[in-house]
């Protein structure tokens, strides 16, 4: 099928045309693969903020030594103690902390934790598997601050069997990253993946989403913040496809203290019966057999998390994960590749907006209700307490027959 | 984490008795050092000349020698709160050789236990910490029983009931629920005749309330009594530290899975308090907790929770505007309505 080739072609191109710039791309791969798939597990143990053993082996052993070691430091605490964490329990524990690190703040956390540790605890190839995991679950823009040198570095992005190559979803440009200085370098010699001319409805629906989605992100950002879009094929089918959204929004300002951001990630099941205006399938028939509306039918899914930090003496942290569930969208009968794009796009949005909406219910809410509930401003009485013993003597005596 | 060490002992300062006084006083002046390193030395400020903060200076430099537990420290105030335990677990089996110290200045949510003899709940810290029994302060008994277990002289444990009794007061009123204890001790003669310390717990857990699915408040206060020379006056020290998490519920699912969670420690001092049979050190020491606490309690609600609302705002307007296709049925709609209107009207307005 017409689909089939292009992917090959796609693909081929991708690994003739670049080569590896990077003489030492290798070592860091492979350390970075056998870290990642520890890191992409705490990863996703940190998203959630569960915390679960890296390496189960560690977790075996420590576990069984642990509960014989308790005994016997009940009995020798004050002296101190002589077991101290192996370095592959301090490398999880490092691991913890710079995967937990808030928005902006990756460097910061490193510097600590690095202060922490035995100085060759975390070598080059370590660093780059772990700030690339974090990098991956945050969908973190890495790169210069605007314009056109910067690329997410998230999984749907990568370069297939490359840890350090990510290609921008909208140019198709290339780009070497170094997951944890957070720069991108642009690599010339690759391919553009082809874009005006490709007629499958499947990459006009991604080239729609696209084009709709940078233009929400622009219009909802507020006026500082820096965002980030992409949409990104990840299935190709003989009908339809899977499609990742990805729509993630950053402020940082260290010097008052606060950081915060916003990622929103959707997975788009193509409608089986997109048709490209004036392609190839376009026909004015309608076709025989399901119904047109179930050719439009699109499920949309995805859940968007928050983060806000703010740090002026004191630690206060806002977390929030909002699943949304396989929603269908249609476009009714219109089964251009815009039509479906306007409808997920307008449903995305939707979903933001509401979460938003309860986020500042919620504030509102805060101090009449749900701090209220913790610890109450006045007690209500209305008046301060009253420290004169003799006054509680009585409620004293009454609590105490209780 | 499994390591090897087990979890640390809930709150405050060192591990033996004998040292105990001393290092108290080194923990409330310590803390306010704290708090004045850090105004001077922001957290995470970036140098003025230095880059925008979205592109951090590269790791590749040489990093600073920087003191562990200032990093550690540091560490804390970064990493969420609603995990407080967890995170200080992984410091100290990171840096065991502070451990003391870590223990010292790095609060941690209470742990409660239920006091056999008289059916109330109190909370444990190191101050009534003997081993590993805790003495409770409605029987002055410790549990697990041990031989010799350390309580206060039947002077200061006099004081304690009564602090104890004001303090579950002063709970009822402000928490409607939750449990306090007060554990006293004398000071050394240094501090000056007569001088004491007191830790003033409060633990409150709200779980399946309307807007909080599971949250907790604890307080720690940690008060000094130094009465001056005549004991008319006397002057008081006090650190307190607030921990805050809540797991938000709201209408309809609508913020998903949300926690707020927040620590805050501040530190006051008051010289020359008038001391009478009116104003006795508890009445004073009272009144001082009460307004530190109500002070926390505003800057967390008015201030801190607030501003990560701001935050919000600052990476999304609350509105999205800009879809076209969004507006087109509505003001369809409006302008069909606006004609229809316009096509049933019997009197012209300019006739």
């Amino acid at each position: 099928s017409p689909l089939e080739e292009e992917e090959e072609t796609g693909g081929d191109d991708g690994e003739a045309g670049l080569n590896n710039p990077n003489s030492d791309g290798d070592p860091i791969l492979a350390a970075a693969d056998a870290t990642a798939d520890d890191a992409d597990a705490s990863a996703a143990a940190a998203r959630t903020l569960e915390v679960e053993p890296l390496a189960a082996a560690a977790a075996a052993t420590a576990s069984t030594t642990s509960a014989a070691a308790d005994e016997d430091e009940a009995e020798e605490e004050d002296e101190g103690y002589e077991d101290t964490a192996t370095p592959e329990e301090k490398l999880t524990i490092a691991q913890y902390f710079l995967l937990n690190a808030p928005p902006g703040q990756f460097d910061l956390v490193l510097k600590e934790v690095r202060a922490l540790l035995p100085s060759s605890l975390i070598d080059e190839a370590r660093l780059q598997g772990i700030a690339r995991a974090y990098n991956h679950a945050n969908y973190r823009m890495v790169g210069a601050s605007s314009g056109d040198d910067a690329v997410l570095a998230c999984a749907e992005g990568a370069v297939d069997g490359r840890a350090t190559l990510y290609r921008d979803a909208a140019t198709g440009r290339a780009f070497e990253v170094d997951h944890a200085r957070g720069t991108a370098k642009p690599v010339e010699g690759g391919p553009a993946e082809t874009t005006a001319d490709d007629a499958s409805p499947l990459d006009a629906l991604r080239r729609a989403l696209e084009a709709r989605v940078r233009r929400y992100a622009e219009a909802a950002k507020a006026d500082e913040a820096r965002v980030a879009t992409a949409v990104y094929v990840t299935e190709r089918a003989a009908a339809g496809g899977t499609l990742v959204i990805v729509v993630r929004g950053e402020r940082v300002n260290l010097r008052n203290f606060w950081s915060g951001d916003w990622v929103s990630v959707w997975t788009v099941r193509a409608p089986p019966g997109l048709v490209v205006p004036g392609g190839d399938d376009d026909t004015n028939d309608e076709p025989d057999g399901p119904t047109t509306t179930t050719l439009t039918t699109t499920t949309v899914a995805g859940t968007i998390k928050l983060r806000a930090h703010y740090f002026e003496n004191g630690n206060v942290h806002l977390q929030t994960d909002k699943a949304h569930p396989a929603a269908t969208v249609s476009s009714a009968t219109d089964r251009s590749p815009d039509a479906v794009a306007d409808a997920v796009v307008a449903h995305l949005a939707a979903a933001e907006d509401a979460l938003q909406a309860g986020l500042e219910s919620m504030y509102a809410d805060m101090s009449e209700e749900t701090f209220k509930a913790m610890r109450r401003v006045l007690p209500i009485t209305r008046t301060k307490m009253n420290w004169n013993l003799s006054e509680h003597a009585l409620s004293r005596h009454v609590s105490s027959l209780a | 984490f499994v390591g090897r060490r087990p979890p640390p002992r809930p709150t405050t300062t060192c591990t033996t008795w004998g040292a105990r006084a001393p290092q108290l006083r080194n923990n409330v002046t310590r803390a306010n050092a704290t708090m004045a390193e850090e105004e001077a030395d922001p957290l995470g400020d970036a140098p003025p000349t230095a880059p925008p903060p979205a592109v951090p200076s590269s790791s590749s430099e040489p990093v600073a020698s920087k003191d562990p537990i200032s990093c550690a420290l540091s560490l804390m105030r970064r990493m969420p709160p609603n995990k407080i335990e967890h995170n200080l677990s992984g410091l100290l089996n990171l840096i065991p050789e502070h451990t003391d110290e870590l223990l010292q200045r790095v609060d941690q949510p209470l742990e409660e236990a239920m006091d056999a003899a008289t059916g109330r709940a109190y909370l444990l810290c190191d101050y009534n910490r003997d081993g590993d029994s805790y003495r409770s302060p409605w029987s002055n008994t410790y549990e697990p029983p041990i031989d010799d277990g350390f309580v206060p002289s039947p002077k200061l444990r006099a004081m304690e009931i009564e602090a104890n009794q004001l303090f579950d007061a002063y709970r009822e009123l402000y928490f409607e629920g939750g449990t306090s204890s007060v554990y006293l001790w004398d000071l050394d003669e240094a501090s000056g005749k007569g001088a004491f310390a007191g830790c003033f717990l409060i633990k409150k857990a709200v779980s399946g309330h309307r807007f909080v699915s599971d949250g907790a408040w604890d307080s720690i206060h940690v008060a000094e009594v130094l009465p001056d020379d005549g004991d008319a006056t006397a002057t008081y020290k006090l650190t307190t530290t607030v921990m805050l998490s809540m797991d938000v519920k709201h209408a309809a699912d609508q913020v998903g899975d949300s926690n707020l969670s927040g620590s805050l420690t501040r530190a006051a001092e008051k010289k020359g308090v008038p001391v009478d049979a009116a104003r006795p050190h508890l009445a004073n020491l009272g009144t001082m907790i009460e307004d530190m606490e109500t002070d926390i309690r505003t800057y967390l609600d008015a201030l801190y929770i607030q501003k990560t609302r701001e935050v919000v705002s600052s990476i999304r307007k609350l509105r999205a505007t800009g879809m076209p296709t969004q507006g087109q049925p509505f003001t369809m709609n409006l302008n069909a309505a606006v004609l229809k209107h316009g096509a049933n009207r019997k009197i012209d307005s300019e006739s």
